[in-house]
């Protein structure tokens, strides 16, 4: 089922979905020296023209599932402390893009897999409803289509926006979640199109991305030995400084360390990039340099990741690593030595 | 008058060249083009062949001295803005690295770097130290006229409102510390975040905790910042980082005449203490 909406009456339908949901959108936000596009709730009905869907997020909206500092409850509750605390209001995020929304599918395989399931992010993640958005042209850095993702279309959220130049296309794939949030109704009511126009803007928009000139030859996962062992680590990444920024935006780093405040457990951001991260009470550090760092954090998402979760990868090629570093070290071009150095050594690879 | 990207670019291309037959080196650290994604990034030459790659360009944020002291005591030679140049002259004083272990390439006319608030008030615009240079010198009257009625940031405020500037400011922090890890001069094997027995940060993001981290870091750098605008450049939160460091560089520029590495033989600001030297705090 295919809708068309104007500009307008997306914004009407955001005003009345407003009534239940916390709706959370991208917005431009001035921080300092930097103008940036950020995942914000909607506070007002004024705010819903401003919303900023025409570019990529600088940040995905991972704080909204794994918050930096997330408070679990008091030691005294004992050891199946629920999450009660904070509001199980509904929550509707608006142009989410295919990256992100493979990782927060990448979060739904980690944090709610059989035996293990994260009660907290549980609770976040059913009280969320995903509209995804049709990216028109590549991120800067991006590399998506490398890691097997669509930038154009997504089926693993209910509902997918397409900005068609002069106003809107929705396509509703998942009638049930709908359902479930009460709001078919309100979708039901906009006037329905054929599903060839909105494959010709996709087919346009497809022109945009043509050729990369970055290529993932091999398959997933990565040897995990051989790369280990055969890659020049220090030489591929001797310009890192050790800071945690590419994997606080990436939207799939998900490390996070455990902390008291008096009685109250806390659970905050972590980094593999940081030398506590692994640095042991005896004062032994398994992972002594950054190059040893870099190369966990490459074959997590390259070779451990796909490894335990059947080829899936754990990077979505957002490009967001590489357009934050200070340094603007790029895991393409680690990648790409990663691949020559198994080539070279004769290591045979999973067909891609 | 400050040099073109361009001519620096090419200048820089041949004195590796040169730079590589003269000195038996472990490599060059300079600028080059990020292969896939065409941004500014350092880079390590080992051999002669590579000299095409050397670039200089508006985005060439990074301070490449902080690399040296990872290498050290191999002969490394390293192209270096006039901020760098004078953090290598502090690592010099400071007994860090030792000047016969370095090939210094220094930019002249230092055209300055896009989005760096440093660069706008910036008192070097030549190399402080050097065995080869690149580009025309600047200056002294240049540099002056261009500095004429320049002023630091946050240099009108009275002490309150700098503090609700830096709570503002501070409030994005993620402790990421990539300020600190673009620092020059944060240079420690073992910094106070990293250090749990005894807990000076403790864990957690309040907005108290952030200053603490801030304030913390601030406390180390009077006497030892360069002004370079590294630790801003570097925050992926825009956050105004400078705000605080540059008010310590510039009281002890106006109470005591110093300037952090404009020698290898100028003694440390805290070791050169006279008992005639006012103390009226540095807020």
């Amino acid at each position: 089922m295919i809708k068309k909406l104007t500009a307008e009456e997306l914004k009407a339908l955001l005003g009345e979905l407003r009534q239940k949901f916390l709706v959370i959108a991208p917005f431009r936000v001035k921080q300092g020296r930097l103008t940036k596009v950020l995942y914000q709730p909607v506070k007002s009905e004024d705010q819903l023209s401003s919303i900023y869907l025409k570019e990529q997020p600088d940040a995905s909206p991972k704080e909204y599932f794994l918050p930096r500092d997330d408070r679990l409850g008091e030691e005294t509750a004992g050891a199946d402390c629920q999450p009660e605390e904070w509001s199980d209001y509904p929550r509707l995020f608006l142009g989410v893009r295919s990256c992100d929304i493979a990782g927060i599918e990448l979060f739904d395989d980690v944090f709610t897999e059989n035996d293990f399931v994260d009660p907290f992010y549980q609770q976040r993640r059913d009280n969320s409803l995903i509209i995804g958005y049709s990216c028109q042209e590549p991120a800067d850095n991006s590399f998506c289509q490398e890691v097997g993702i669509n930038p154009l279309e997504n089926e693993n959220v209910p509902l997918m926006l397409y900005d068609a130049g002069e106003g809107f296309y929705l396509k509703v794939q998942d009638q049930e979640v709908l359902k479930r949030f009460e709001m078919l109704d309100m979708i039901e009511e906009l006037p329905e199109v054929e599903s060839s126009e909105l494959e010709e803007i996709v087919r346009e928009n497809r022109k945009n991305f043509s050729e990369n000139e970055f290529s993932l030859e091999r398959g997933l996962p990565f040897p995990e030995k051989e790369a280990f062992t055969s890659v020049d680590w220090e030489e591929a990444t001797a310009s890192c400084l050790g800071c945690g920024v590419c994997t606080f935006y990436c939207p799939t780093c998900f490390c996070f360390k455990f902390f008291w405040e008096e009685i109250e457990k806390n659970r905050a951001w972590d980094s593999c990039m940081f030398s506590l991260f692994t640095a042991h009470a005896s004062g032994h550090n398994p992972r002594e340099t950054q190059d040893q760092r870099w190369r966990q954090r490459l074959l997590h998402k390259f070779s451990y990741h796909p490894t335990n979760y059947q080829g899936s990868p754990g990077c979505v090629g957002c490009g967001r690593c590489v357009s934050k570093c200070p340094v603007n070290l790029d895991i393409r071009r680690v990648l790409d030595r990663v691949e020559k150095t198994l080539a070279g050594e004769g290591v045979k690879g999973n067909e891609s | 008058m400050a040099n073109s990207y361009k001519e620096i670019t090419k200048e820089l291309q041949e004195i590796a060249a040169e730079v590589f037959a003269e000195h038996e080196i472990k490599h060059l650290v300079g600028f080059g083009r990020g292969e896939f994604s065409g941004l500014t990034e350092p880079v390590f030459l080992k051999n002669p062949e590579e000299a095409e790659r050397l670039i200089f360009q508006d985005d060439a944020a990074p301070m490449l001295s902080k690399y040296l002291l990872k290498y050290k005591p191999d002969l490394q030679a390293v192209v270096a803005k006039p901020c760098d140049s004078r953090a290598l002259a502090y690592y010099i004083s400071e007994g860090k690295i030792s000047r016969d272990n370095l090939v210094i390439i220094g930019i002249n006319g230092c055209p300055g770097i896009e989005g760096n608030t440093a660069c706008q008030e910036c008192d070097t615009r030549n190399p402080v130290i050097a065995d080869y240079t690149v580009g025309e010198e600047m200056s002294q009257q240049e540099l002056e006229a261009e500095l004429e009625g320049v002023k630091y940031l946050l240099e009108d405020m009275t002490p309150a409102e700098r503090k609700e500037h830096y709570s503002r400011e501070f409030s994005r922090c993620t402790q990421c510390y990539a300020c600190r890890d673009a620092c020059p001069v944060c240079y420690c094997d073992h910094c106070y975040v990293e250090s749990n027995q005894p807990e000076w940060l403790e864990e957690g993001s309040s907005a108290d905790k952030d200053m603490i981290f801030h304030l913390m870091r601030t406390m180390h750098m009077p006497g030892r910042c360069v002004n370079c605008g590294a630790c801003e450049m570097a925050c992926p939160e825009g956050i105004e980082m400078r705000s605080m460091t540059t008010h310590l560089y510039h009281r002890a520029k106006e109470l005591y005449n110093y300037r952090p590495g404009i020698s290898p033989e100028q003694p440390t600001l805290f070791s050169d203490f006279d008992k005639e030297d006012s103390e009226p705090g540095f807020l």
